[in-house]
């Protein structure tokens, strides 16, 4: 007969494995859960410590409501409405892809708005109440835009969607920006890096080495040099 | 004394015994199969699988159950020396000893088969071939040839021995059978039985669908493996009721057993 106490021995330490394997299952599965469940006071705590630390200009918040919204409608609600909510999309949408690629690499000034940019428009005090959920932010923006075309809320969403990670999105939305105003420099800087996150590399340089021979700008050409040089 | 798990571990001593075959559905279509291709006008019929997927039993078992009825001979290991092959065949084939200090010319063999054909039907189960020579191959091609005897070669299943089967008998095998490790329900079926046979009613009870589960996903359904896990398992039991019986629950089949088994076999990397 062989060694039974060694056999045990061994049997105890795949035991322990098994059960730490367990247990960081578990953990990973509660550390989701509560997030989950309380994903709106998570929100509301990073909003009040950022609010107090004086770094409002670092992160765009939006409008309107103050009131914070019931976390399970606001969920559930707003996924559904977002995609209700189409503001005449697809048209719009349709008549960039066909010109997008004239527009950007031209970078037209379209006369639909004045020269002047309006830069300081976004961080203005009437839109500087509080949202806690970027999909309520996201739907009413695109509510504001279906009714106004404005310019400002299309580079909001972009921004949105470029600091959510969902690229496609964001650079639809830059895109549109810069078809409806095209001197908006952070519109053709969200448009590259959308286009440099979904590995479209060369389209990305070759419409910031455009902008750039119009323009002359400094912060294209610093983000020029990081893609150059890799640390994009 | 001897413990009561020693009975139940011999259960699972692995053997080509035919009192100790199990009906499974898939190797009662197996056996049908190849009593039916034995039945037809064929000169070869190739079985073929993976080692424990029961070949040895299951020509053991046709052997068995028609030894009687038909002019069938079983060389359950395989003879490596050409010499006593030709001495053995020679005795099937002549129903006569070879005389002392005698060769066996083969071509008078071929002959002799010849001369035969109708009268007689030789079935010649040869089990685990692909110990055979190349040389015997080609001998058991040309006898198969005369079609007075019907070869059923029993091979394992590597790529090597692929290319054996393909090499001398493609051209000529009429009926290849392959036999697979089996199902998890298979697996149920085959330890449950094989212990309720041996009226070990309460152990086959505690062993549940979990437990067959772990069996199955340790060895992967293959039969052999399956006794030597199990065989492990009911030594391990063996030793603690021979030496401390407060590590066993009498009423309840241990997870804790099997999976030591599992580790002992090397099936769990620890």
């Amino acid at each position: 007969m062989y060694d039974v106490d060694d056999l045990e021995n061994r049997w105890k330490i795949y035991r322990s494995r098994k059960r730490y394997a367990w247990y960081i299952f578990i953990i990973v599965e509660l550390l989701v859960a509560i997030y989950i469940v309380n994903i709106s006071k998570i929100n509301s705590r990073v909003v009040k410590y950022i609010k107090d630390n004086n770094l409002t200009h670092v992160f765009d918040f939006s409008k309107k409501d103050t009131t914070l919204m019931d976390k399970k409608d606001d969920t559930n609600g707003s996924l559904k409405k977002e995609k209700d909510i189409k503001i005449e999309d697809s048209d719009l949408q349709r008549d960039i892809d066909k010109e997008h690629k004239r527009k950007y690499l031209k970078i037209e000034l379209t006369d639909k708005y004045s020269k002047k940019v309006e830069t300081d428009s976004m961080d203005s005090d009437e839109d500087n109440s509080i949202y806690f959920d970027d999909l309520q932010m996201i739907r009413d923006i695109k509510i504001k835009f279906s009714k106004n075309k404005d310019y400002k809320d299309s580079l909001r969403l972009a921004e949105i969607y470029y600091r959510d990670g969902q690229y496609t999105e964001s650079e639809k939305w830059a895109l549109i920006t810069n078809n409806l105003n095209s001197d908006i420099e952070e519109g053709w800087l969200i448009f590259v890096k959308s286009k440099m996150k979904m590995g479209d590399y060369e389209e990305a340089q070759e419409v910031l080495d455009v902008y750039i021979k119009k323009t002359n700008s400094k912060e294209a050409k610093k983000l020029l040099d990081e893609i150059k040089r890799d640390k994009f | 004394m001897e413990s009561r798990y020693t009975a139940v571990k011999n259960v699972f001593i692995d053997s080509i015994d035919v009192d100790d075959y199990i009906n499974l559905e898939s190797s009662m279509k197996a056996y049908d199969q190849l009593f039916q291709s034995i039945e037809k006008e064929l000169k070869m019929i190739l079985l073929f699988g993976r080692p424990g997927t029961g070949k040895s039993i299951l020509l053991n078992r046709l052997y068995h159950r028609n030894k009687y009825q038909k002019d069938l001979h079983y060389f359950a290991t395989p003879i490596t020396n050409e010499k006593e092959f030709l001495s053995k065949l020679f005795k099937i084939i002549t129903k006569k000893d070879l005389p002392q200090n005698t060769l066996v010319n083969f071509s008078t063999l071929v002959d002799y088969c010849r001369s035969i054909r109708g009268e007689r039907e030789i079935i010649i189960l040869l089990d685990e071939a692909q110990m055979y020579s190349k040389d015997t191959m080609e001998m058991i091609r040309l006898l198969a040839d005369t079609r007075t005897i019907k070869f059923v070669v029993s091979l394992h299943k590597t790529e090597d021995e692929d290319l054996i089967a393909k090499e001398h008998f493609q051209s000529r095998i009429w009926e290849v059978i392959e036999l697979h490790n089996g199902s998890l329900d298979d697996i149920q079926t085959y330890v449950h039985k094989k212990l309720l046979k041996k009226n070990f009613f309460e152990l086959a009870n505690m062993i549940k669908k979990r437990h067959i589960k772990m069996i199955y996903r340790l060895t992967k359904g293959n039969y052999r493996e399956a006794n030597k896990l199990l065989f492990t398992i009911f030594e391990l039991y063996e030793h603690y009721d021979s030496n401390d019986k407060s590590k066993i629950n009498y009423s309840k089949f241990s997870t804790k057993i099997l999976e030591m088994a599992g580790i002992k076999l090397r099936y769990i990397d620890v």
